[in-house]
């Protein structure tokens, strides 16, 4: 792939994340900030809520592509600085590295996420 | 501020490859006088203190690039700095970063132009119309103005000096190299805007440059490259259309059917054979 179109997903990635992480930490804090403005109301970590997060195909769309463009976006700019300290014969060889420890992340968090969706009720 | 018949310390780095030792640097006691450059200090050092301190330096007016050189901390022109700019009376001379020093406050600058070199800084195109011309190059003003200012780079290095990248990367390419390719992908007389895509588009290439911007800062000339390399790699990522048309710019034939003037008296007979 050309490094242009690497450094493009790179933008890209980086304005998704900030919607979708931005969805992921209200809802993470929900009740932190409802307390802060003096409600105390619903309960987005409590159990009930979390099972039912994990069953809604809606959320579970939206954890996997956070996942996704998270993992793309961490690890292409972890190469870019290595890439500047490691010799230049070392670029294929970091790449790959760095491709295969990202997919097996991708692997693993995308299971979890869809083992979730199919337990419960 | 300083007045005449004071005395400035210059510290000027000395290296000679030829004895052991690292560089180090060396005290002089240079008078000042009012528009006082520090290449005028460093030929005062030659001619009265120290004959074997070793300087690039030729125009002595801002525009060869020669004496490129490191001066209180900042990658300046030694011809176009006054003294009075630095507002110190200690003036410290080093040889410009990134570069291997050859003797005293000379760099080996082949990596500069090796990697000058290797982004074609030439016109692509029609290479018999540039051997042999028949003719003018139509572009107007504005086309002119789309390249214009990325011209004016000395290859004096200074930005190669200031960048962190160069500082860290021995691939990167550097603000000079791309900033040129820029140049001469801006320039409609040119068709080799897809060759040096290929060329620049590399993990070493344009995508190494982070914008920090230390380039624009440092070079005596305005040159900006920094500017020149986020055209760039806006125009490589979206494959720009526009530096693709009408590339290379026509060329005009010359214009004919012009009438001499009436009256002109006759040339003289020649007299070389």
């Amino acid at each position: 792939m050309r490094e242009a179109t690497l450094w493009f997903w790179q933008l890209i990635s980086g304005v998704i994340i900030l919607v979708l992480l931005s969805v992921h930490m209200v809802v993470q804090n929900w009740e932190s900030i409802l307390a802060w403005f003096g409600a105390q109301n619903s309960a987005p970590l409590a159990y009930e809520s979390v099972i039912a997060r994990s069953n809604s195909p809606g959320w579970t769309v939206l954890y996997i592509a956070l996942l996704a463009l998270a993992l793309y976006h961490g690890f292409y700019g972890l190469r870019a600085i290595l890439l500047e300290w490691l010799p230049a014969k070392a670029e294929r060889s970091l790449s790959g590295i760095l491709a295969v420890i990202a997919i097996v992340a991708f692997i693993f968090g995308t299971y979890v996420t869809i083992s979730s969706y199919n337990l419960g009720g | 501020m300083t007045e005449e018949g004071k005395s400035l310390i210059f510290r000027v780095q000395r290296y000679n490859p030829d004895q052991e030792g690292k560089p180090f640097l060396q005290e002089f006691s240079v008078p000042f006088s009012s528009g006082l450059t520090i290449l005028e200090g460093l030929i005062y050092i030659k001619e009265h203190l120290d004959a074997s301190l070793a300087y690039r330096a030729s125009c002595r007016m801002g525009v060869c690039g020669s004496c490129a050189m490191f001066v209180n901390g900042f990658p300046r022109l030694a011809c176009h700095t006054q003294i009075e700019e630095l507002k110190s009376t200690v003036v410290e001379v080093r040889s410009l970063p990134n570069f291997p020093i050859i003797k005293d406050l000379v760099p080996d600058l082949r990596k500069l132009f090796s990697k000058h070199r290797s982004i074609r800084p030439y016109i692509i195109g029609n290479f018999q119309e540039i051997e042999q011309p028949t003719g003018e190059y139509c572009q107007t003003p504005e086309q002119l103005e789309k390249y214009l200012q990325f011209s004016y780079c000395l290859k004096c290095g200074i930005c190669m000096a200031a960048c962190p990248t160069t500082a860290t990367d021995e691939e990167f390419l550097g603000p000079q190299a791309l900033a040129q390719a820029y140049r001469y992908c801006a320039d409609n007389r040119d068709g080799g805007f897809a060759e040096r895509c290929r060329i620049v588009d590399n993990p070493h290439g344009i995508f190494r440059c982070h914008l920090a911007g230390a380039c624009s800062e440092a070079c005596p000339k305005g040159v900006d490259p920094a500017l020149a390399i986020q055209l760039l790699k806006r125009n490589t990522v979206l494959g720009s259309r526009k530096l693709k048309l009408g590339r290379p710019a026509q060329v005009l034939p010359p214009q004919t059917g012009a009438k001499p003037v009436p009256n002109i008296a006759p040339a003289p007979e020649r007299t070389v054979p």
